[in-house]
């Protein structure tokens, strides 16, 4: 019990940088992923350039690039600030492809019913394309997250106390450096199996609305009384 | 270009790391699959502790407690020992669910077909269910294979000399850091292409293979009506 108290701090900044993460990552992720789906090859192809070094450079290689290569070209940054940076750049190239596909998944007749009746471009996305896009790209979003989660750990390797590396330091100070790391693994473990509850539980709400939406969508009473005036179809 | 080569130098350590922990999460991942497929509850509920276990904990902490786990008194295991075992862990709750996956994928009719026809086991299992599973196991391995190439970064937190040990190394030395750990990431992201343009020309090959004798099947088929 104390070994779970004496974490608890470093729990706290976990989910400070996750959050931190998230919240500069996956918005940079949705203007990539629009990018990929209808931007001009001027701008796909650096984007793509991007998210590939994002996914294939291993996250802890981009932290030290941000945290201890970028000061020798004049680039400062905290190592909080470094493990947000790095990360969020991560997560953006990740979920540039999650974004993109959903994006592309809205049915095409919406783009153009959306411009039929004359709303712009921007409207279109705002009010139809977005929408629609959120619903599909929530629980990856959410499974996503807890790679982001555990990806936090990492941040022992520029020195922060986040929940892996006060279990290092106090780990050392006290010589039982098992037990903390069993505790932060068991921890981690129960965060991260909530997590993907939650994205279980919404995956299966959006689920069901979405077939409850069907039965309700032919909805004009007049239309079902003009099929039932076709002989042999009604009763 | 001096860089270049330092670090090159040490990708066959990066790569008996990562070919070893693979290995290792198969070996570990093929029981668990089985377990957690098996009508057993009680199999069922360890392998997917197992799974969980594997999973939720940060591979960076896994390396940790087996470090740790594996230090007695004043013994410490080597580095790459503990890596190996540590990634080779983690792997094998994603694999076993990849092994999984495949063989859910497999119509039921195909099991009972094979039941009806009273194949033993090992033929059911061997000749009917595993040639239609493996295309979408292999893709779930090489999949986590690419992603597990980029954690063995990892292990030059506990000690292991691999790629990124040299890099921090040479970055401390005083060499340009953004060179360095360009040179560095662009040596994991050319293993990650390779890996997955391998697997392509693999998987490509399997299919060429499958496709002639599904083929050839097909047209012996009709020989045979025609004899007929």
């Amino acid at each position: 019990m104390q070994l779970i108290i004496d974490l608890l701090p470093g729990l706290g900044l976990t989910f400070l940088l996750w959050a931190g993460i998230c919240m500069i990552g996956f918005p940079l992720g949705l203007l990539f992923g629009y990018a990929l789906a209808f931007g001009h090859a001027i701008l796909r192809i650096p984007v793509l350039a991007i998210v590939n070094i994002a996914r294939g450079f291993p996250g802890l290689v981009v932290l030290y690039f941000v945290y201890s290569g970028l000061p020798d070209v004049g680039v400062y940054f905290s190592n909080t600030t470094s493990v947000v940076v790095a990360f969020s750049f991560v997560a953006a190239g990740y979920t540039a492809g999650i974004f993109r596909a959903a994006i592309l998944g809205v049915p095409k007749q919406q783009l153009e019913a959306a411009s039929v009746l004359g709303l712009t471009y921007w409207k279109t996305q705002r009010l139809v394309v977005i929408p629609q896009a959120f619903k599909a790209v929530l629980p990856p979003l959410i499974g996503f997250s807890v790679v982001v989660l555990q990806a936090t750990s990492l941040s022992y390797a520029v020195g922060l106390r986040e929940m892996t590396g006060l279990a290092y330091n106090l780990g050392s100070i006290t010589f039982e450096a098992l037990p903390y790391m069993l505790t932060t693994g068991a921890i981690y473990l129960v965060v991260c199996i909530a997590i993907s509850q939650i994205a279980a539980w919404v995956q299966r709400r959006s689920s069901r609305t979405r077939r409850r939406a069907t039965p309700k969508s032919p909805p004009a009473p007049t239309g079902t009384s003009v099929l039932r005036a076709v002989p042999g179809a009604g009763s | 270009m001096n860089i270049l080569w330092q670090l090159l130098q040490t990708v066959p350590s990066t790569m008996l790391l990562w070919a070893a922990a693979q290995v290792l999460g198969l070996v570990l991942a093929i029981p668990v699959a089985a377990a957690r497929m098996s009508r057993e509850r009680t199999l069922r509920w360890i392998a997917l502790l197992w799974i969980e276990v594997t999973r939720g904990i940060p591979t960076l902490v896994l390396l940790f407690i087996v470090y740790f786990g594996l230090s007695i008194n004043d013994f410490r295991p080597p580095a790459m020992t503990a890596a190996i075992l540590a990634l080779g862990l983690s792997s094998s709750g994603y694999l076993a669910e990849s092994i999984r996956a495949g063989f859910e994928a497999v119509p039921r009719q195909q099991t009972e077909a094979a039941m009806a026809l009273s194949l033993p086991l090992a033929t059911r299992l061997g000749r009917v269910l595993l040639p239609q599973a493996l295309p979408i196991i292999s893709e779930g391995v090489v999949s986590y294979a690419i992603h597990l190439f980029k954690e063995t970064a990892l292990a030059s937190l506990i000690g292991v000399i691999e790629v990124m040990a040299v890099a921090n190394y040479l970055v401390e030395r005083g060499v340009n850091g953004p060179t360095v750990f360009l040179f560095t990431g662009a040596i994991y992201l050319v293993g990650c292409l390779l890996l997955a343009w391998l697997a392509h020309l693999i998987g490509d090959s399997g299919s060429r293979k499958r496709g002639k004798t599904q083929r050839g099947a097909t047209i012996a088929a009709v020989k045979k009506v025609e004899v007929a």
